[in-house]
């Protein structure tokens, strides 16, 4: 942030008598910025922020509308470099633009395959809704005062390593991210857990799980659902799934598919009874149930 | 709806005849504890000629 003056303007020095101090986060909503309809993620103040709404975007079929929330961390330090000032011979400095904002926090215990996860948000433009240790939730307030968006992260900046256990220090991964440098601070807003009605502290994303497809005809396929996540090799069989649980969806002529059956024929695997498709015609599959998510799959049909 | 360990989208059931619900089936390798005019029965409750023969005969 350069050095914006307000106009010459002063504003009052006075405050409320409950001011709301910030604390850093325990957990982050990482957030799409932009949404799947090219608009930006917000909460507004007329959303009912219960459990449906949190599960909404937390299992949202689409990524770009997808709330991922990671968490609880552990030696959370977020805080402001100093400022960018330039100091005069005459002894004096002047305000250059603010310092940078960088999160860092660690993730006890989890998996390797965790730091993969998180550096896939490298490359693509996300913000962030911070979760305070009382489950509140921190993001950016809009300017028009009914939004609350979730603060900007510099993407490119987002950096996690795998740390190994030792005979001193446990097994983790190190997340590091800086925030924008056109968000600022004074911009920052909480909702408190008063106004919420889930336990954001407890909340969770689920895990992928991987889908092998086999045995397609025209009027069906056969898909194998594993939580292979760190395993070396193939993981255990995904069960329980039933037709509602699943979506199809002809990506070639962008139509839903009404499933006629789902059959968990062995464990973990599951026949499909379509309506006959066009061949070549190319279908998505995906599925959510109990915290485990299968991510788009793709086939051709036949 | 669910039989056994499949779950029917009893609307797509409905609008299939008894011969097309078995034609489709019958080509699939799903294990019923019913035969397929039992479980076509069970979902959209209407009962196959096989058994409105049997009934009329009864």
């Amino acid at each position: 942030m350069a050095a914006c003056c307000n106009g010459g303007t002063f504003q009052n020095t006075g405050v409320p008598l409950n001011q709301k101090g910030l604390g850093d986060a325990v957990a982050l909503f990482l957030v799409p910025t932009v949404n799947s309809t090219g608009e930006d993620n917000f909460i507004l103040n007329t959303d009912v922020l219960d459990d449906t709404f949190f599960n909404s975007k937390i299992y949202a079929e689409n990524p770009q509308d997808r709330w991922f929330r990671v968490g609880t961390f552990n030696n959370v330090i977020d805080t402001r470099e100093d400022s960018v000032t330039e100091t005069f011979s005459e002894g004096n400095s002047a305000f250059v633009r603010q310092g940078v904002r960088i999160f860092t926090g660690e993730l006890v215990n989890y998996s390797p395959v965790y730091q993969g996860v998180l550096n896939s948000f490298r490359c693509s433009g996300y913000s962030v809704y911070g979760v305070n240790k009382c489950g509140g939730l921190i993001g950016t307030k809009g300017s028009d005062g009914t939004k609350l968006y979730p603060t900007r992260a510099f993407s490119p900046s987002t950096d996690s390593t795998f740390v190994k256990a030792t005979n001193e220090v446990t097994g983790k991964v190190m997340f590091k991210f800086e925030y924008d440098q056109t968000e600022l601070d004074s911009n920052l807003r909480l909702v408190t857990s008063d106004n919420i009605d889930s336990d954001l502290i407890r909340i969770s994303s689920p895990v992928t799980i991987d889908g092998t497809i086999s045995g397609i005809v025209a009027t069906g396929f056969d898909v194998a659902l594993t939580l292979d996540y760190d395993e070396a090799f193939t993981g255990e069989p995904v069960t329980g799934f039933v037709l509602a649980d699943f979506t199809l969806f002809n990506v070639t002529t962008n139509s839903s598919i009404a499933i006629t059956s789902v059959t968990e024929s062995a464990l973990g695997t599951y026949t499909f009874v379509i309506p006959p498709q066009t061949a070549g015609d190319e279908l998505r599959l995906f599925a959510v149930k109990n915290s485990k998510m299968l991510e788009y799959t793709y086939l051709i049909a036949v | 709806m669910k039989v056994d360990k499949t779950t029917f989208n009893k609307e797509a059931i409905d609008g299939m005849t008894l011969t097309q619900f078995k034609k489709l089936y019958g080509s699939k390798k799903i294990n019923f504890t019913k035969s397929l005019d039992e479980v076509y029965e069970l979902i959209t409750g209407k009962k196959s000629k096989r058994k409105d023969k049997k009934d009329t005969i009864d």
